[in-house]
């Protein structure tokens, strides 16, 4: 199947120039761009969805069925996010690094030779069940993906501000904890998602259509390792109410994971789970 | 016409000068109106801050003399510091001052308001009519184009807004943050101060004298402890603010390590103003500690001014636009009265004529007399039309100036000028409908 789609194709093309632009108050420490970039990724996301609603037509099931499309549909779910952070919070911290990052993801979905292959779909996948759990882990990794933003957007800027490199705050400009209670959303919101994946998975699996042990799949314990260090993050932060530093690690270890699940234990351990 | 300022500032005067030539509040008043009564002064207005005095006026002469010779009022010694700018200058300086570029803090917000209190006032006083109206009303616009459209007041330019501006890089919103304040040092309190208004849920005052704490926890809205328990206080503070006489360090590594523990990583934003330093230095190693000093607060706002310097040229630009722009306005000013002139002029002409053929014409019946009448009243309007949309259209001033000096010239219409004393009579102003009723009387009167 031919993943490219003119709307894909546009979208990315947006997401770079918005990517991009995003970059210029970094870079020049003025506000002038920021608007450009929101309405590039903006223009970008409302072609991706006309794209990923007529896909789903013409193929009947839903837009993450195989590896890449599900990359993609991880692309999508990151730059909504990013949207509606930005319009809540007044702000447009985030678009400069979730945007190259959803670039990425939409890059590797269209070109890697990893994902070019085709899968054989399994049959069971259009069962709705299957379809929710997968559903469900993608929103999930896209609010893993964008807690990893701020994670990496909070030590950078705590970074400046131990070394006094600070520079003059702009409209938009957040505080340190102001990304950390994003981060924080954005972890829980993803948490929840997971668990709600992992949990329709077992029950899936549970009912006997899964030919032997589902949890002994690689993929599997990976994704629960994943959920475990956000259960101890959130943990640590909502009943200790640990703060600081040492919390962004845990984003950043969480995100790392799930995103080697994805690339490499996919590959190099396949199993029966299909992706 | 002439606009004229003359002036002294920060830039030319010493402070011992610049009391001489200032004006209280109460007499900028008083002064409108002497200004005013000089011979030749049409209009005027004054702007009196604590780091300049500037009088503006419009006058027959170009010679700034009189103007100066009254702000001196008797001295001697201010004289020499005094400058002036005149024409095309004036409008330039003062669209400089209300940008902040010439201000002593580059960019400072103070001095627009400054810029429009003068204005107004003159206003109400009758001492500004259209001219010196415009010209304030096109300050404001100056101003404000320069601080939004160029970085000249962006970034915070002395110790206390930084230590705003870091707190909020920080914490973000300061709302439900608590500061502490140990010592009462005169930069500390005016910092507390300004984090109080942006809204800190708690401000803490632990000083050596009690007394002293309790004084300033009252001016702050705040409370005051005992000066050995801000170790505990420590632990439900975002932000301490140091500034005692103490002769050595007294927030030491192992105080900020416990206080830190039990606030379980939760930023702390430590503000060490005094000399000798009040915090360690190790203490900025502690993680989610951010520790800075008067000397670093000093090189972030230096280096501020810094930027704020490199928007000037930005900021020139604008200021050169607006003052082409009054200086267009000004051009249209004179051009209307010529016009009208010209007009009555044309139309005088075309009643005696038209009285001169009066006995020729008897045979027509009213509806004929009535086309002859429109039709060389629409004769004068067409004459004119051309010589009208070429003076409104004309490039540069001194085109325009020479053309209607042309105009005055070949029509004669000089005497009509001479006679009522004034080339603004006041009819037909480009604006009038924007000008005050008093504004426009005035002119009329001049």
């Amino acid at each position: 199947m031919d993943y490219s789609h003119p709307l894909f194709l546009a979208a990315l093309l947006l997401y770079i120039v918005s990517a991009g632009l995003y970059h210029v108050p970094v870079l020049v420490g003025s506000v002038r761009g920021v608007r450009l970039a929101r309405g590039a990724a903006l223009t970008g996301f409302a072609l991706h969805t006309i794209g990923i609603i007529d896909r789903s037509i013409i193929l009947g099931h839903a837009p993450y069925v195989e590896l890449r499309e599900a990359v993609a549909t991880i692309a999508w779910t990151v730059v909504l996010l990013t949207l509606l952070v930005e319009w809540r919070r007044k702000t447009s911290a985030l678009g400069a690094l979730a945007l190259p990052m959803a670039v990425v993801m939409m890059f590797m979905a269209d070109t890697l030779p990893v994902f070019g292959r085709a899968h054989p779909l399994i049959p069971s996948i259009y069962q709705n069940p299957l379809k929710a759990h997968i559903g469900a882990i993608v929103a999930a990794f896209g609010g893993f993906a964008l807690a990893f933003c701020a994670a990496i957007l909070y030590l950078v800027q705590e970074r400046r501000l131990k070394e006094k490199r600070v520079v003059a705050s702009q409209p938009g400009t957040l505080g340190l904890m102001e990304i950390e209670e994003i981060a924080n959303s954005l972890a829980a919101f993803g948490f929840s998602m997971l668990s709600l994946g992992l949990l329709l998975g077992m029950i899936w699996a549970s009912r006997g259509l899964w030919h032997g042990a589902w949890l002994a799949e690689p993929i599997v314990l990976a994704t629960i390792a994943t959920w475990c260090i956000y259960a101890a993050y959130l943990y640590l932060r909502g009943v200790r109410g640990s703060r600081g530093r040492s919390n962004m690690y845990y984003l950043i270890a969480g995100f790392s994971l799930a995103a080697i699940t994805v690339l490499i234990i996919r590959v190099v351990l396949p199993g029966q789970h299909g992706f | 016409m002439h606009l004229v300022i003359v002036g002294l500032s920060h830039h030319t005067a010493p402070v011992g000068v610049r009391e001489v030539v200032a004006f209280a509040p109460g007499q900028i008043r008083d002064a409108l109106r002497d200004l005013r009564a000089i011979p030749g002064v049409q209009e005027v207005a004054v702007l009196s801050t604590c780091n300049r005095t500037e009088a503006y006026a419009l006058c027959d002469s170009p010679d700034p003399s009189p103007i100066s010779t009254y702000l001196c009022r008797g001295h001697e010694s201010p004289r020499d510091h005094l400058y002036s700018y005149v024409d095309e200058g004036a409008p330039a300086h003062l669209f400089r001052v209300a940008s902040g570029a010439d201000s002593m803090v580059l960019g400072e917000g103070q001095v627009l308001g400054q810029v429009r209190e003068a204005g107004r006032l003159a206003v109400e006083e009758s001492a500004a009519g259209p001219v010196i109206r415009r010209l304030f009303d096109q300050a404001m616009v100056c101003g404000r184009r320069a601080r939004n459209e160029t970085e000249i007041a962006r970034g915070a330019v002395s110790v206390s807004h930084m230590a705003v501006e870091l707190a909020r890089q920080i914490f973000g919103n300061l709302k439900d943050k608590n500061v502490l304040l140990l010592g009462a040092g005169e930069t500390a309190e005016l910092t507390a101060r300004l984090m109080a208004k942006y809204g800190v849920s708690l401000i803490t005052v632990a000083n050596r004298t009690f007394e002293r704490a309790e004084a300033l926890a009252e001016a702050l809205g705040g409370r005051a402890v005992r000066y050995d328990e801000f170790p505990e206080r420590m632990v439900k503070a975002d932000i301490v603010v140091s500034s005692t006489a103490a002769p050595h360090a007294i927030i030491h590594q192992d105080v900020a390590r416990l206080a830190l523990a039990q606030r379980r990583g939760k930023p702390m934003f430590l503000i060490d103003l005094a000399m000798p330093r009040d915090i360690e230095p190790s203490v900025g190693d502690l993680d989610n500690v951010f520790l800075y000093n008067l000397d670093d607060l000093q090189v972030l706002v230096s280096r501020n001014l810094d930027d704020r310097r490199t928007e000037l040229t930005a900021v020139d630009a604008i200021i050169e636009e607006e003052t082409e722009a009054f200086m267009r306005w000004l051009g249209r000013l004179r051009t209307v009265p010529v016009m009208t002139e010209l007009q009555r002029r044309f139309d005088a002409i075309r009643t005696a004529e038209l009285q001169r053929t009066e006995r020729r014409l008897e045979g027509l019946s009213p509806e004929q007399r009535d086309a002859v009448d429109q039709m060389t009243h629409a004769m004068v309007k067409k004459m004119l039309h051309e010589p009208w949309r070429y003076l409104k259209s004309a490039g540069s001033d001194a085109q325009a100036a020479a053309t209607l000096q042309a105009i005055v010239d070949v029509f004669d219409l000089e005497d009509a000028f001479r006679d009522s004393g004034s080339p603004f009579p006041g009819e037909g102003e480009p604006d009038a409908a924007d000008q005050a009723p008093a504004a426009r009387n005035l002119s009329h009167g001049l």
